[in-house]
């Protein structure tokens, strides 16, 4: 069984954007990257598996499960970061995470230290997180994202607003995860981090799918990805003119 | 986790973002104080707020019901849930294994129980002045105690109105703005047009005092839970329904 199935996925916004009959699946143990310029649609394909928006039409199923009709089931093994990392302000990152960590049952309280150790933010704790810098504040999504060993993380640009130390930090995290049987789907503008950092990579642009493909195949084929976009892009436009 | 643990844990983690917050620390203290000073200036001879100490906690149960706790309801709701939906905070709760129901849930309950913190306080306070004022024999601690727990029905729809609106507000301002309208517009519908009187719920608002005294009128007070409860349930399902249909 694939761990996220999206069949013909539609949703349109007013502004007509949105995405347009998007079919993937991703199987265990993938590092599924979703490629395209700002607004092509990665957000709202997150939103729907997430549950936070609702499809036009289409399904989206994840362990089996739709988001949409059974949140509980669906979200029990995913960890995620959509859009920013969310937290409460005027907590502290221990008290962020203690929430968290309510909501899992078999997640102990020294998962908290452990996560914290390992991003880095052990020595800002007790720091409420409306003081934290921008990427600070990823790391901390990161770390409430990975408390409860989610089986699937559905990370949308966990490298956004990072510094190159930052950027690299949160790459180890994303490949260690992987390293350990993780299935991960991440969505970047950036071909250079799909390329460091993903198995397959699905590219998306107009709220269309135009492609997917396994990384290593395109690295051979065209040298890295960001070559493969561009070809893409640039057969789209001469077959439209 | 079954539904009813699911929505005990999120209550759980409700509270702790009420009282992690420092104004929900300072609010309770600053109405004792209000209520402290109420009384230590009515002792004062001449007594110019016209308050008797055998019946402060009828009063401080006005007070509450009508100023105190309607206020409490309107920054609660306005932080728990507009507030969090404008801050994109809401999300912490609504990407993980739990319905959005049990979230709405949870969210209503921690604020019925800051609130029900506020009256045993109010009760508490305002009892021991009472009896230290006016000695144990001029009050009537049990028939107060009744007052306060009858008293606390109206706050429930309360909480309920202010979370339809907070359903429907774009920011946590906007949200407490229009409960405050909501409040007063009620208010004042109640006393321009007072045959509109009785099916309005804020005309319930001081159902506690039905139960002073020797005889309780029990049609009377029962046709007021009744409406209530009706008021509560309507404003729950809507802004049940708005929520658990709501795109973030």
């Amino acid at each position: 069984m694939n761990v996220v199935e999206i069949s013909h996925l539609t949703k349109l916004y007013k502004n007509d954007r949105g995405i347009r009959d998007l079919s993937f699946s991703i199987k265990k143990g993938q590092v599924f990257g979703l490629l395209g310029p700002n607004g092509s649609g990665k957000t709202t394909t997150m939103k729907i598996m997430t549950g936070l928006i609702r499809p036009d039409s289409g399904n989206a199923e994840i362990f089996g499960y739709n988001p949409g009709e059974d949140m509980e089931q669906a979200m029990q093994r995913v960890g995620c970061i959509i859009e920013n990392p969310s937290f409460y302000p005027y907590l502290t990152a221990r008290q962020n995470l203690e929430i968290i960590r309510k909501l899992y049952p078999n997640c102990s309280e020294a998962a908290i230290g452990h996560r914290l150790e390992q991003l880095g933010l052990s020595d800002y704790k007790n720091e409420k997180t409306e003081k934290y810098s921008l990427g600070m504040k990823q790391r901390l999504g990161l770390c409430m994202t990975l408390l409860s060993e989610p089986e699937l993380l559905i990370l949308d640009e966990p490298s956004n607003g990072l510094d190159i130390e930052g950027m690299a930090q949160v790459r180890g995290i994303i490949k260690e995860q992987a390293k350990n049987g993780k299935t991960i789907l991440i969505s970047s503008h950036l071909a250079g981090e799909i390329e460091q950092i993903c198995t397959d990579v699905a590219i998306i642009r107009n709220g269309v799918l135009l492609s997917t493909a396994k990384v290593p195949q395109l690295l051979n084929e065209y040298g890295s990805v960001e070559n493969y976009y561009l070809t893409l892009i640039n057969n789209g436009k001469e077959r439209a003119s | 986790m079954n539904t009813m643990k699911s929505v005990m844990t999120l209550k759980s983690c409700e509270n702790q973002k009420i009282f992690r917050q420092r104004k929900y620390q300072i609010y309770p203290v600053i109405v004792a104080l209000i209520l402290i000073g109420g009384a230590a200036v009515s002792m004062i001879p001449g007594n110019v707020l016209g308050f008797t100490m055998a019946n402060y906690p009828y009063t401080v149960l006005s007070m509450l019901n009508y100023v105190f706790a309607p206020l409490a309801i309107f920054m609660l709701v306005s932080d728990l849930l507009s507030g969090e939906m404008a801050g994109d905070e809401i999300k912490v709760m609504l990407t993980r294994p739990v319905s959005r129901v049990n979230v709405l849930c949870a969210k209503m309950l921690s604020i019925a129980g800051y609130i029900g913190v506020m009256f045993a306080g109010g009760f508490l306070i305002s009892s021991i002045l009472s009896i230290l004022s006016a000695g144990f024999s001029a009050v009537n601690i049990l028939s107060a105690l009744l007052a306060y727990i009858v008293g606390f029905i109206p706050m429930l729809t309360f909480i309920a109105m202010s979370t339809l609106i907070a359903s429907m507000s774009r920011s946590g301002t906007s949200c407490f703005s229009f409960c405050l309208c909501a409040y007063i517009g009620s208010m004042v519908l109640g006393l321009v047009f007072s045959g509109l009187s009785p099916v309005l719920f804020t005309s319930y608002l001081g159902i506690g005092s039905m139960v002073i005294g020797s005889s309780i009128p029990v049609t009377s007070l029962l046709i007021g839970i009744s409406i209530l409860a009706g008021y509560a349930l309507a404003f729950f399902s809507v802004s049940g329904i708005k929520f658990v249909g709501r795109e973030f």
